[in-house]
């Protein structure tokens, strides 16, 4: 709101207007904050617009954050609104009307908004419109959510319409149904008909389905449970058809189901995919599996189990899921990555994983998983798993081989392909690919030989298997006519298949053939009385050696005829249908070549018109092309045909192309030579100076007429020997490269003018398409007697191909220089490879033996071998090369400073020409790594072995220190192990087993480890291996013994078992211990892996002879409760031998009467089983076994242990019937003695009763009165004892005796009350103190009887004359409360009555009052509620009795 | 002093001796005697047959336990089966010269019975016994 409005006249009010506008903003804003809707203003006079905070807001700025515009207001809507926008507004201004509008708007972001705007115009006093003020608001989401509804509703009822499901609706109280047309269809309802009701599906349902969907309607109709059943119904056809029928049933208020409807849809195709597919992943070995987390349960459908191996009683949850997987990295990164799901909530990475099977095979995994979560809990874990060992196997093994090889891979440019032993190609590299024409995605994966199906039984066929079989390497050369190429293969054995190098040596080879053939013929040609027809026959021979299946033949042109000349291997009735054949066009290939001066390629003689007229000659032998070259003779005539024929259909390719041009050059020099020889001896010398250069081209300068005559290979190679206008000569110069031309030519009048021979020079000289040779021409002056120059005669050659090949030597010698492998080269002469030089190095391999090159060059290569070489090996190889064959050999080489390594040398000879030296290419490859780890591998289960072999640990680790010294190349190595309770080292072996070092063993007895201290204590103490150098400098508690021994180096090896070092290995030697063996990983796999074979041969050996000392039986049984293992107790026990018992089930001994007992199904817990039965023994005796089971469920075994306890059974039996009669007689006893006393009291309670009542006063005779006092003294007597002695029965036979607390001032104030006038008449003084432990728990009578007896004895057994002086106190500890009584009265004497003290009717005093029953009885109540009672007492000094009470709990 | 006090024992002499006793100390105005407790519910069964005016019921019972034909135990059963409100009504003592603890135990857990008096009865036991509330009323 803009106060600015205002107008300046009303400026008076203008505080309290503004007030207004204040409130009015203020309530505004406070309405918007509350709608979220915005408002805004159109000013049209001042041509401003104003927004609101949220309008700002509603179109992603921040508010007031500028000033709008009409401009940027426009901006906001989108293109699509605005002119529906603009239109709306100027319907407003034009009439005056309310705007309202929904438009999209364009937020900052770039989201589009959908908003409605509502506006009200403003009038100024003329009616006209000065602003209009409206709001905005926002709706997006209410439109979209309207969109979703109506695209809901949409979608419903398009589903309903094209719903596949049949549908249909039931009215249970009437009957009727209804079905959807679609429904009618499936089944073949007539459209009218719809009064079946739910006995349609009676009728069509499959009776086996009949009862579960029954049984699913009534549990729907009771508990609504959902009803959503798979069942078979019989469709339109007749024909049983999978459906699945969902159904929804109504209830009315009386819980009367009235109503039902569902659907029906056809889902035998599913199905039908559902089983494909299921079996495509059973072939694929895909399983899926699933963790409930709530329930803590884990399912695996049947495929997962067939992959798993599991059988069908195995259960698999949570507690065993993880024993799958072996122990370390397969477990922990499994566990890490299942933690990070879990709690992080990252996703599940695929993981290939080792596990375990139930059959205990060890094989790779693919796992995948998805979670499930609710909220921030997982609920469900879920996946697949695949059994990818078979891939994994492969990928390995390809690993390791390219991992082996992938140094030379990369670097050689030979094919290079593995197969493994199945013949499949695992691997095919670009160079293979190019040389055999074959790119290996058609090759790897496939059998070699499904491939190279027509290799039957090619050589290389036969190689390969014997290279396979064998198990040797293999080189060979062979043509592939395939291909057409000569390629030399080497194929290697190894354990996983055989690696195969092979090389395209196609054109060496033919070249080599070539020049050799070229040098024959030339020189069978220039022997004095060589005749034409054989050098040219031999020619031709050679030809058809060279390329196999060619024949060849040469007729001589005469006289515009063909005549027969030469011929080698063609059949002489098609020769004799040919001779005399005029040339012409279309006289076949030789008569057509002959007429047209040119080469006629006839590949396929069936279809070429030339051929047209011979075909029948020459189709029934078979010949199906025939190429023609023509002969030229020195006037460039015609002088014959070289032709050659096929048995297929053929062209040309580059060999043979190149053979037939040099093959025809020679023979039309030898032809042309020859045929002039005879006539003129110029052209002879011509020739033999011509083959003396070796010439290509020949010619011939007259030096005093200056013509120049060529040879006719020139004008092949450079174009016509004279070109219009000029001479010879001057078209030669003309040719001559610019840039050499001056200096050839003066070089060679230079020449002819000095007195020289032979002249050569190199050259450039153009060729016939402008392109230049590289030329060589070499040339002889022939002089008259007095030395003028005659004739110059010379011979051109064209070097081109020798310059490149110059090329290529550079570029491979770069390679040799810098490749990866070492390279050395050497000669020697003749077969001395023993004195060979070494001729060059590469920088491999000085890097790799220590020496430059200065060093090592000249030097005899046995320098690299030394001590550890194996000098059989290399004389083999020497042997080999002497052949000329090629050699591979491994062998431990030594550096410079004579540290070793282990070497792959492949010595290649080169043949060398005779009288040269010879030349020999090695390769050296380091492969101590590869050696290193064979050796750790071998040494590690050599130790292993002796440590599982021998029957005696120390023996086992004597060879395994002797495996360790071989292995470390060192002097001595030792074992020491660690007592149980790692206080003291053992010493258990060494090796070498010699006197002297013995003496390092005994030097430190097995005193004790003190940690930290010496070598071995070091090592125990860093929990790490120790590696000493110079031990006399250290403290080293051996230090002077091994010095004596010269040892200065040692190393200390724990060896750990569970994180507990069992035992330590020590290697010692002279020298330092090379860094390669420090670090070796068999030192670790000896600290860490060894243990636990140590521990097992430790415990197995300590279990052994438990297992056959121990008189009690142990034994293990499997799951079928069959005997697998029996200790010789069980022999003993049971009569049968260890054979009869192995052979049967423990059933079958047990008592008839206890087979019920024994199950071992029930053995399934971790828990204990124990449990006694009875066996019967061979000889039919009985004997009780006392059982004591553990089922091992992972090793499905159960281990058992029993005690004969027939003999306790025995005496148990006994012991309880000697118990109950005893106890019966005691009973009867105890009754006995009570029918007694009360007989017995009954008439003496009488006579006390006389007693009592006889007044003795009226006695008369003073005898009777005496006698009857007598009597009642005698009776009092009489009841007392027999009082006591009930008491004491009542005390021993009471078995339950009411126990309460006490509180013991209370009951000694009772018992000194009743005995009042005792106290009284002995002046004894009672010094009482209960407070430590005022309260007892015990029996009221029986602590009242204590302390009358405890308070009368010490009154009566006073000192004569000295009133009694009684201290009573208590106090308790932890479990006992002590009453004590202290006295000063005349003692007992203990040495004396020791024993008998407590005993009934000791008497220890003469005094009158003495019965001798008081302590016995104290001592019966006390002990009887388990307290005791104890004595201190000297004679005439006092006594001291300890009362200790029980605490009991309160 | 106690109106009529019964008496069931099996022994004569006992009888006689506790008569002199309970006479000499003045306990009861009139004794009856039964010689065990057959004898003693053949009283009661009389004493039913009588007019209640007539009745002689005693107010104390000292009951012997070791009887020939019918204990006291057998009789104490017996006499709350056939006469409950006269058992309740009357105050009933053991006195018997049984050891045997069970018995005390039993004459302390039973609901006829005050209290388990040991032979002989003597005349420090009348005088501990007036000064049970039960009893003591009757001498005051």
């Amino acid at each position: 709101m803009q106060t600015s409005f205002v107008p300046i006249e009303a400026a008076i009010p203008e505080i309290e207007l503004q007030n207004q506008l204040r409130q009015k903003e203020i309530t505004l804003e406070l309405m918007e904050a509350l709608s979220g809707a915005g408002s805004w203003t159109f000013d049209f006079i001042q041509e401003k617009v104003f927004w609101s905070d949220n309008v700002f807001r509603i179109c992603g700025y921040i508010p007031q954050s500028f000033e709008p515009t009409f401009e940027i207001a426009y901006g906001l809507v989108h293109p699509d609104d605005l002119a529906r926008m603009q239109a709306a507004i100027q319907h407003t201004l034009e009439t005056g009307a309310v705007y309202d509008i929904k438009k999209r708007l364009i937020r900052q972001d770039g989201e589009v908004i959908t908003i409605t705007s509502r506006g009200v115009p403003e009038f100024d006093d003329n009616g006209k419109i000065v602003r209009l003020v409206g709001t905005l608001q926002d709706i997006t989401r209410r439109v979209k959510t309207e969109e979703a509804l109506l695209d809901g509703i949409q979608r419903y009822n398009l589903t309903l319409e094209g719903a596949m499901e049949g549908l249909w609706e039931w009215d249970i109280a009437s009957g009727t149904a209804f079905f959807s047309p679609r429904f009618k269809e499936m089944f073949g309802i007539e459209p009218n008909n719809s009064d079946d009701g739910i006995h349609f599906f009676e009728r069509k349902i499959h009776p086996e389905d009949r009862d579960p969907v029954l049984k699913a309607l009534v549990l729907h109709f009771k508990h609504n449970d959902p009803f959503f059943q798979e069942m078979r119904l019989r469709d339109i056809h007749g024909v049983y058809r999978h459906y699945l029928v969902r159904a929804q049933a109504s209830w009315n208020e009386s819980g009367r189901a009235v109503r039902m409807a569902g659907s029906v849809s056809d889902i035998t195709d599913q199905k039908k995919e559902n089983k494909l597919l299921q079996d495509a992943v059973n072939l694929a070995s895909i399983g899926s599996w699933e963790i409930d987390i709530v329930q803590q349960k884990v399912f695996i459908p049947e495929a997962t189990r067939q992959i798993l191996e599991l059988d069908e009683q195995f259960e698999i949850g949570l507690h065993n899921i993880m024993y799958f997987f072996p122990e370390g990295e397969s477990r922990d990164s499994l566990t890490k990555q299942l933690m990070h799901i879990l709690q992080n909530g990252a996703p599940f990475t695929d993981m290939e994983l080792n596990l375990f099977t139930g059959k205990g095979n060890l094989k790779w995994m693919r796992i995948t998983a998805q979670t499930e979560w609710d909220g921030a809990n997982p609920v469900r874990l879920f996946g697949l798993i695949q059994n990818i060992t078979e891939k994994k196997r492969a990928d390995q093994q390809l690993v390791q081989l390219l991992d082996e090889k992938s140094a030379i891979l990369e670097s050689i440019t030979d094919g290079f392909c593995t197969v493994n032993r199945d013949w499949v190609v695992t691997y095919w590299n670009r160079a293979a690919e190019t040389i055999s024409t074959l790119p290996r995605n058609l090759i790897v994966g496939f059998n070699l030989w499904y491939v190279y199906g027509d290799a039957s039984e090619s050589r290389f066929k036969v190689e390969y298997h014997r290279a396979m079989n064998d198990h040797i390497p293999v080189h060979f050369e062979e043509y592939f006519p395939m291909i057409e190429k000569w390629i030399e293969i080497s194929a290697y054995p190894s354990e996983y298949g055989l690696s195969i190098y092979f090389k395209d040596i196609t054109e060496n080879k033919h070249l080599t053939n070539l020049l050799q053939l070229e040098q024959k013929v030339l020189e069978l040609n220039i022997r004095r009385n060589s005749k034409i027809e054989d050098t040219i026959t031999f020619c031709l021979k050679a030809m058809e050696q060279l390329h196999p299946g060619m024949h060849c033949t040469i007729q001589k042109v005469d006289q515009g005829q063909l005549l027969n000349w030469i011929d080698v291997s063609m059949p002489p009735d098609y020769i004799k249908q040919v001779h005399e054949i005029p040339i012409g066009p279309n006289m076949g290939s030789c008569g057509t070549a002959a007429f047209l001066k040119q080469k006629i390629i006839a590949s396929d003689i069936s279809t070429d018109p030339r051929w047209s007229n011979f075909k029948s000659i020459i189709e029934p032998f078979g010949l199906k092309a025939c190429w023609s070259f023509p002969i030229f003779g020195s006037q460039e005539e015609v002088v014959g045909t070289l032709a050659m024929y096929f048995n297929k259909v053929k062209s040309p390719n580059k060999a043979e192309n190149q053979t037939i041009e040099r093959m025809r050059h020679i023979l039309q020099v030898i032809i042309e030579n020859k045929t002039i020889e005879q006539n003129l001896k110029r052209s002879n010398e011509r020739y033999e100076h011509a083959t003396r250069a070796t010439s290509d081209a020949i010619w011939d300068w007259d030096l005093n007429t200056k013509i120049l005559y060529w040879g006719s290979s020139y004008s092949k190679l450079f174009g016509p020997e004279q070109e219009p206008g000029k001479t010879a000569l001057q078209t030669w110069m003309d040719r001559v490269h610019p840039d050499d031309r001056e200096r050839v030519v003066s070089n060679i009048f230079e020449h002819i003018e000095s007195q020289k021979d032979v002249w050569i020079d190199s050259y450039r000289l153009m060729k016939p398409n402008g392109s230049y040779a590289h030329v060589i021409d070499k040339g002889v002056v022939i002089r008259d007697d007095s030395g003028q120059p005659l004739r110059m005669i010379g011979a051109l050659q064209d070097v081109t191909r020798q310059k490149m090949e110059e090329r290529r030597m550079k570029l491979l010698e770069s390679v040799i220089i810098h490749a990866q492998d070492a390279i050395m080269l050497m000669d020697y002469k003749d077969e001395h490879v023993s004195e060979a030089k070494i001729y060059y190095v590469n920088d491999s391999f000085s890097n790799i033996s220590g020496y430059t090159r200065k060093e090592i060059i000249g030097k005899n290569p046995a320098i690299i071998a030394g001590t550890h070489s194996d000098q059989s090996d290399l004389q083999q190889a020497i042997e080999i090369l002497k052949q000329g064959k090629s050699v591979e050999l491994e062998t431990i080489c030594h550096r410079k400073y004579g540290e070793k390594f282990w070497a792959h040398i492949n010595l290649i000879p080169i043949p060398a020409n005779p009288g040269e030296p010879f030349y020999a290419i090695a390769f050296f490859r380091d492969i101590s790594a590869r050696k290193m780890a064979e050796a750790e591998k071998d040494t590690f289960y050599k130790i292993l072995r002796s440590i599982h072999l021998h029957e005696r640990l120390e023996d086992g680790l004597t060879e395994a220190a002797m495996h360790l010294t071989q292995f470390m190349d060192a002097k001595y190595a030792e074992v020491w192990s660690i007592n149980f309770n790692h206080s003291a080292l053992v010493y258990k072996a060494g090796w070498p087993l010699d006197s002297q070092y013995s003496a390092m063993a005994f030097s430190v007895n097995e005193k004790e480890v003190i940690l930290g201290v010496g070598m071995v204590g070091t090592a125990i103490e860093k929990r790490n291996m120790v590696y000493w150098e110079y031990l006399l400098q250290k403290p080293f508690r051996r230090k002077f013994v091994a010095a004596a021994l010269d040892l200065h180096y040692g190393l200390s090896i724990p060896v750990f078992f569970k994180d507990e070092i069992i035992a330590v290995f020590c290697v010692f030697d002279s020298n330092p211990i090379p860094k390669v063996y420090l670090e070796s990983d068999l030192l670790d796999k000896i600290s860490h892996q060894l243990g636990a074979d140590i521990q097992k041969f430790k415990t197995d050996k300590e279990f052994s002879h438990f297992f056959t000392l121990t008189p009690d039986v142990m034994c293990i049984l499997n799951d079928s409760s069959y005997f697998k293992k029996v200790n010789p107790a069980l022999e003993r026990i049971l009569g049968f031998t260890k054979e009869e018992i192995l052979g049967r089930p423990i059933q079958f001994f047990i008592h008839p009467e206890d087979k019920q007992e024994f199950d071992v199904s029930n053995l399934n817990t971790k828990d204990v089983l124990e449990f006694e039965n009875r066996f019967v023994t061979k000889s039919g005796t009985v004997v009780w076994l006392e059982w004591k089971m553990v089922y091992m469920q992972s090793e499905r075994l159960i281990f058992a242990v029993a005690k004969d306890i027939s003999q306790k059974r025995l005496m148990d039996a006994e012991k309880k019937h000697l118990i109950e009669v005893l106890t019966n007689n005691n009973r009867e006893l105890k009754q006995f003695s009570y029918i007694t006393s009360h007989n017995l009291r009954a008439p003496l309670t009488n006579m006390l009763s006389v007693f009592d009542l006889l007044d003795m006063d009226h006695i008369a005779n003073q005898e009777t009165a005496l006698l009857l006092d007598a009597l009642k003294k005698s009776t009092y007597h009489l009841n007392q004892t027999l009082n006591d002695l009930i008491d004491i029965l009542i005390v021993k036979g009471n078995t339950n005796l009411s126990i309460r607390p006490l509180q013991l001032s209370n009951t000694f104030i009772q018992v000194s009350n009743s005995i009042h006038h005792l106290i009284e008449e002995s002046g004894a003084r009672i010094e009482t103190n209960f407070e430590k432990a005022p309260f007892v728990t015990f029996n009221s009578e029986y602590l009242e009887s204590i302390f009358l007896n405890m308070l009368t004895n010490s009154i009566k057994y006073t000192k004569p004359g000295i009133p009694p002086e009684i201290k009573i106190y208590s106090y308790s500890d932890n479990t006992n409360i002590y009453l004590i009584f202290e006295d000063q009265g005349l003692g007992i004497d203990l040495e004396k009555v020791k024993d008998r003290i407590f005993g009934l009717y000791q008497k220890f005093h003469p005094h009158k009052d003495s019965k001798g029953i008081g302590l016995y009885l104290v001592h019966a109540q006390v002990t009887a509620l388990g307290g005791s009672i104890s004595v201190e007492s000297k004679v005439m000094e006092g006594t001291r009795f300890s009362i200790r009470f029980k605490k009991l709990p309160e | 002093m106690i109106p009529t006090l019964m008496c069931v024992d099996d022994d004569k002499m006992t009888l006689m001796l506790i008569r002199l006793i309970l006479e000499r100390a003045g306990f009861c105005k009139q004794l009856l005697t039964a010689e065990n407790g057959s004898h003693a519910l053949q009283y009661y069964d009389e004493q039913q047959k009588l007019p209640d005016s007539e009745r002689l019921l005693p107010e104390v019972i000292l009951l012997d336990l070791n009887m020939p034909v019918m204990n006291g135990w057998e009789f104490l059963s017996a006499f709350a089966d056939q006469y409950p409100d006269w058992a309740n009504s009357t105050k009933i003592f053991i006195l018997s010269s049984s050891v045997d603890p069970f018995e005390k135990e039993t004459a302390a857990n039973h609901p006829l019975v005050l209290d388990f008096l040991a032979k002989p009865l003597s005349f420090d036991a009348l005088e501990r016994l007036k000064k049970i509330p039960a009893i003591a009323s009757f001498f005051n």
